[in-house]
């Protein structure tokens, strides 16, 4: 078996991005009082699929052995569980990525068009924080890395909307994500944002939304409908935040405001935006939140890894061709040590008896197997976290062949205290 | 309506009586492209007739060209009989043509838009006259429809953005200062509060300084003085000594930047020191970098003393260095007038623009100090008028004054304005101008007078610029603003929308911005009804340097070149040369030659082949261009014939490359979507691909691997049109370079079409795109209407396009006959009638 070896370089980069971001993962007192947490959800998207040769273990249940690509998750390997089977039927319907993007968190079918009437699926996580959001300040948060790509991929007639959106607030608007860690952070720590003067601009504003609302057209409204939400979504943020929900403060000197712009390297700006996740959810600031490893086709250059040379998505259409096979499990690989690191984060924080990783549930895939064939089957799919109630992981589960990806995601539905007994094409739960 | 509902059905029942066609459809095309299999995305099935072109035309319009060249039926399959492939091509191309000659009534949906991130940042820009960068961090716009950001389709709305939005606006508000006499003003650096007594006192201390003395009484305190010498070391050290690094500095240390470039330029000056100045000073200039926090100190201390006797010498002795600061501190007394009633701001040429903050005048400035300044501001202006003109200028001051010096004069005038009344009088004036501005329209009476109350309520608890500044916040959070909104007609009738509608729609269209005041003007008027005023107008607006934001926007979108600023990731260790910076010279370049085409209204035909490039110094060098120095742009004309146009601009031919090596299939494909507009379907899955590095030796050269690979009936209908588009830019590396050879083989530079033709190199690529210039005029026509109207085409949109096309080959493919046909058609100028819309 050949051996994934990551370059010096890469692992010390690691080192240093943990020991860089470490002293916010510190349980703060106020943390550590709590008792019973809330349930955290987390999905994790990764684009392109992965070397469908490196990805499925070799066994089942808890005597299943890591496969090349989840080696890095050897230390973890009792926290999370491999799916194996799990599919979306929808995303058959239509060529390339983006119907298999847009659709992640829905299962739903992506209406093909260049910009008319777009259409995915309401998500589930935005599903999750319209419900239960409103016990933190921020329902949601959305990240990512690579700001969405503009225009229409005019071989297959999408708009690139579709490739740079998992989360969808309902079946026409995606929910853009924040790439810029700086801004992540102020969105969820500043309390500049917050001034309570704002509160007469917005009832202003909101008073030119119904000035406005008589003298447009039904589909205008629409539109003035998703503004007039934005609107309201910060007005009830502010109220919150003078009620006080219970989001402790951040210690400045442990938790450094990230520096502006985008961090040069891949890595650390992975893994900032990872650990801004870990500790929004930390400090109750939101307990639903999404993350892309990228867009959908994206071409990062991953010639920074040791025995990679060219970019993520020529790579994942690796022809069975040997060497990119090779790459782009090498590619993969990185993603699991990031997440391995995130994992480990997790389980490391402290609250009461149990960790966050107890109280919580993470979800990390793609919304392809094989970026070669682009099909929505048997996709590569990772389940972490006890949601409260203890779960126990460590296994490999197999499922029988198309089972609904819509099960996993209405047993996290459940998880976070939705109660509905279908989403998609279910046809049962999976947590 | 009538005319249009004739044609209309008279095509739905040749089309839909037509058995012959639907036989011919349900026998090649419906096996692949409808019911289970829908390859390459395409879907007849569910035809019926002219409904189904109509909501599919595109497909259909792809459908002509691939059966017109024997694409399909693929070549394995059963083929069409002569007959048969006549019939079918001659009904759908009638249905197409017939669209072009009719005037259809609808002019489509007009969706609600919202400013673009780059909109957005031109209006600001456009209120206030001055660039604050705005709405960079905003989420990108996903775009759709003909591949515009500003396809209003997928222009949504949800919370983040709205956050973004009020963000903006509140640093926006930092940048603003109010004053009732000259309203909203935004400076390039931040305004402060004024009600900060500390800071205040201190200012006016300094104010009184620099008024009162050469050389202000703070300097002879020693620790003051030290601060500055080492604050002048700091910057020099990292070399920020440019007017906004000594800005930021100042305040991020609560200094007075003035001083601290007053002390940097005293420093910097060596070559007016005199012996004694040099010997106190030594120990300074010897330090280095790495000196020691001790060796600082012990040179500071030297330099103090040298200081206090160097006064007396300096001010007896050698006059430059006091020559030099007086001009300095001239330079604050030339700027010391803006001063309004109620506050008095001092402050350096906006050119300058290091600024120091307000002065309330109830801390002590006297009406004595505004005469004084008066005083002084008219002696300096006459000072420079003869005998005889001052005679003049004493009966009628304002002819003799230049604009600006006028625009003080008319403050002087002003300044005495206390009366209550009168100060509201100008606040909703005020507050009037910058709203209409901001809405594109006129404010209304609720709106002004809900602001004025805003307004008052902040200043009562937080004073004037607080006040202003939460009313800035208000009004751009406001749809209104946000939102380009126009009045919705009840009715099935569309109609014209107004002239200040017209404006709008146009200036965003040829500026990305708001319109100026000379098209509200002719809009108000009325003068812009009149098709003459209007084509003026579109000659003067595309020669204005605003209409950059059509190189910017339109064609980086356009001809996708936008992208090498944003996913373009060449290999740094193959190709060193390439960085953020240089990916962001060849965007550049790009729009040097398209502001250049469009601005001076030459042929667009020039995208493809001209005699000319724009380089600068790092340019050229991919150009191997030899002597061109420094970053700018500059036009040079060129012989070589492989260069010249768009295509072979290292912009295009970097995005269109992998990381390591160049892809013949990625150039072949941006040749035949973004400038044909005829792009292929993807590719099928599981197909080989060649090797990452070209350096790779199998024996066989990229080309001969392409050729195998055609060999692949699946792979060669597409292949066959996009290789040979490609292969001639294999003349250039990556990174646009030209070269002979690649991984060890000699470049062949040869693709063969169809028809057995061979494009031989780049000038052979540009003539065969030449000779299709209809294809390349049609995409740009139709790129150019969805630009402009913000929305995907119709089916009826055919028309206009065909017009402009039309309009451009008989005007020397001018890109102002295009903009001429789409501004003055249809669809530009209706909208939808309410219930017509919401049907």
């Amino acid at each position: 078996m050949a051996k994934l070896n990551l370059t010096r370089r890469t692992v010390l980069q690691g080192i240093g991005g943990v020991s860089l971001s470490m002293p916010w993962l510190e349980a703060t007192a106020e943390a550590k009082k709590q008792t019973k947490a809330p349930i955290n959800t987390a999905f994790l998207f990764m684009p392109n699929g992965v070397n469908p040769k490196m990805w499925t273990p070799e066994g089942e249940g808890k005597n299943y052995k890591l496969s090349e690509i989840l080696k890095p998750l050897e230390a973890m390997k009792n926290e999370f569980d491999v799916l194996t089977h799990l599919g979306h039927k929808q995303a058959k319907h239509g060529d390339g990525h983006y119907a298999k993007t847009a659709n992640y968190l829905s299962g739903e079918l992506v209406h093909k068009t260049s910009g008319k009437n777009i259409r995915s699926g309401k998500s589930c996580d935005q599903i999750i924080a319209q419900r239960v959001g409103n016990n933190s300040p921020l329902p949601s948060i959305e990240l990512g890395i690579e700001a969405t790509r503009t225009g229409v991929d005019t071989n297959v007639g999408f708009t690139q909307v579709y490739g740079g959106h998992i989360s969808w607030s309902d079946s026409t608007t995606p929910v853009p994500k924040e790439i810029y860690p700086q801004l992540a952070f102020d969105r969820l720590f500043s309390k500049n944002n917050l001034n309570t003067k704002l509160a007469s601009v917005l009832d202003a504003v909101k008073d030119d939304v119904k000035r406005l609302n008589d003298s447009l057209g039904t589909e205008d409204k629409v539109r003035m409908d998703e503004f007039y939400t934005s609107v309201r979504a910060l007005e009830k943020r502010i109220q919150r935040s003078i009620k006080n929900v219970k989001a402790p403060e951040l210690d400045p000197q442990k938790h450094k405001r990230p520096d502006g712009g985008l961090p040069k390297s891949l890595q650390e700006h992975m893994t900032l935006m990872l650990d801004l996740m870990i500790l929004a959810f930390q400090m109750n600031r939101t307990h639903v939140a999404t993350f892309m490893f990228g867009n959908s086709v994206s071409g990062k250059n991953f010639s920074f890894l040791d025995g990679v040379e060219g970019g993520f998505h020529q790579l994942s259409h690796h022809a069975n061709n040997k060497e990119k096979l090779k790459m782009y499990g090498k590619i993969n690989v990185f993603h699991m040590v990031l997440f391995n690191n995130f994992l480990r984060k997790m389980k490391s924080i402290k609250q009461g008896d149990q960790t966050l990783l107890d109280n919580s549930l993470v979800m990390i895939g793609s919304g392809l197997r094989d970026g070669n064939k682009h099909e929505p089957i048997n996709l590569p799919t990772l389940i972490a976290g006890g949601a409260g109630r203890g779960i126990t992981r460590g296994q490999h589960r197999v499922f029988k062949k198309d089972t609904p990806m819509c099960n996993l995601l209405l047993g996290m539905m459940q998880e976070s205290g939705i109660e509905s007994n279908k989403f998609g094409d279910s046809t049962g739960v999976i947590v | 309506m009538c005319r249009y509902f004739i044609l209309f059905v008279l095509i739905i029942s040749s089309a839909q009586a037509d058995e012959e066609f639907k036989k011919i459809v349900g026998k090649y095309c419906l096996d692949c492209h409808g019911g289970k299999k829908t390859k390459g995305g395409v879907n007849f099935k569910g035809y019926e007739g002219i409904e189904h072109i109509y909501e599919n035309h595109e497909v259909w319009k792809d459908a002509i060209m691939q059966v017109e060249e024997g694409e399909m039926p693929p070549e394995d399959d059963p083929q069409m009989s002569p007959d048969e492939k006549k019939y079918f091509l001659s009904k759908l191309t009638k249905v197409f043509d017939e669209a072009e000659k009719i005037e259809f009534t609808d002019p489509g949906p007009a969706p609600l838009r919202r400013l673009t991130k780059k909109e957005y940042n031109n209006t600001i820009r456009d209120i206030f006259g001055i660039d604050l960068e705005l709405g960079k961090e905003f989420p990108s716009e996903g775009g759709g429809g003909e591949g515009f950001d500003n396809n209003a389709e997928v222009l949504t709305f949800s919370p983040l953005m709205f956050e973004k939005y009020v963000q903006e606006a509140v640093k926006l508000s930092k940048h603003i200062e109010f004053t009732y006499v000259d309203g909203f003003r935004a400076f390039k650096e931040e305004v402060p509060l004024r009600n900060n007594p500390q800071m205040l006192v201190k200012l006016n201390r300094e104010y009184n300084e620099i008024r009162n003395s050469i050389y202000p009484p703070q300097f002879q305190v020693e620790a003051y003085l030290r601060d500055y010498m080492y604050a002048a070391r700091d910057l020099e050290l990292k070399n920020a000594v440019d007017d906004k690094s000594i800005w930021s500095y100042a305040k991020a240390k609560n200094m007075n930047p003035i001083f601290i470039k007053h002390m940097i330029i005293n420093l910097a000056d060596r070559k007016s020191k005199n012996e004694v100045e040099k010997k106190y000073l030594a120990k300074w200039y010897a330090l280095t970098k790495d000196s020691s926090k001790k060796e600082v100190e012990a040179a500071g201390k030297q330099f103090l003393e040298g200081y206090k006797k160097s006064r007396y010498i300096n001010e007896h002795t050698t006059p430059e260095p006091k020559a030099l600061y007086r001009k300095y501190i001239q330079n604050v007394r030339n700027h010391i007038f803006k001063v309004s009633n109620e506050e008095l701001l001092l402050c350096l040429s906006e050119a300058d623009r290091i600024r120091l903050p307000l002065i309330s005048k109830e801390r002590g400035l006297t009406d004595g100090h505004v005469e004084r300044d008066y005083n002084r501001f008219i002696s300096k202006a006459f000072k420079k008028l003869d005998a005889e003109k001052r005679k003049k200028a004493l009966k009628n001051p304002k002819e003799f004054l230049n604009k600006k010096q006028q625009g003080t004069l008319n403050w002087f005038a002003n300044k005495r304005v206390s009366d209550k009344k009168e100060l509201d009088k100008l606040l909703h004036k005020n507050i009037s101008e910058l709203a209409t501005k901001a809405f594109r329209r006129p404010a209304t009476k609720d709106e002004i007078a809900k602001m004025v109350q805003l307004f008052h309520k902040e200043k009562d608890l937080k004073g004037i610029q607080a006040a202003a500044r939460l009313v800035t916040i208000r009004i751009f959070c406001s749809p209104s603003f946000i939102f380009r909104i126009e009045k919705q007609i009840d009715g099935k009738e569309s109609y014209k929308i107004s002239s200040h509608e017209l404006a709008v729609r146009l200036s965003y269209f040829l500026w990305s911005s708001m319109p100026d005041k000379e098209l509200l003007k002719l809009a108000d008027n009325g003068e812009l009804k009149k098709a003459e005023v209007l084509n003026q107008q579109i000659d003067r607006m595309l020669k204005d340097p605003k209409a950059i934001a059509l190189a910017e926007d339109f064609s980086s979108q356009w001809l996708k070149f936008k992208e090498i600023k944003e996913t373009v990731d060449l290999d740094k260790k193959r190709f060193p040369e390439f960085s953020h910076e240089l990916a962001h010279d060849m965007f550049k370049e790009c729009v040097e030659t398209l502001n250049y085409i469009i601005r001076n209204d030459k042929s667009i035909l020039e995208v493809i082949d001209n005699n000319y490039v724009f380089v600068n110094e790092k340019i050229s060098k991919l150009y191997g261009l030899k002597g061109i120095k420094g970053d700018h742009f500059r036009k040079v004309d060129i012989k070589d014939k492989k260069r010249g146009g768009v295509i072979t601009s290292p912009a295009v031919l970097a995005m269109t490359s992998y990381p390591l090596r160049t892809s013949p299939v990625l150039r072949g494909n941006w040749v035949i979507s973004s400038l044909l507009g005829t792009p292929t379907p993807p590719p099928p899955s599981d197909v080989e691909e060649l090797p990452e590095d070209d350096s790779v030796a199998d024996g066989l050269t990229v080309k001969q691997r392409f050729e195998k690979h055609r060999e692949d009936p699946n792979c060669y209908s597409c292949h066959s049109r996009l290789d040979p588009m490609g292969f001639p830019l294999e003349m250039f590396d990556p990174l646009g370079r030209f070269r002979t050879k690649s991984g060890g083989h000699a470049i062949d530079a040869t693709g063969e079409l169809k028809n057995g033709n061979i494009v031989n190199g780049p000038q052979g690529l540009k003539k065969h795109l030449l000779s299709k210039q209809d294809l390349f005029l049609e995409n740009l026509a139709s790129k150019a209407l969805g630009y402009s109207l913000g929305r995907s085409l119709e089916f009826f949109d055919r028309c206009t396009i065909a017009k402009a096309v039309n309009a451009m080959k008989k005007d020397n493919y001018k890109f102002s006959a295009l903009v001429k046909v789409i501004v003055h058609s249809k669809v530009f100028q209706f909208r939808r009638g309410h219930t017509q819309a919401s049907k």
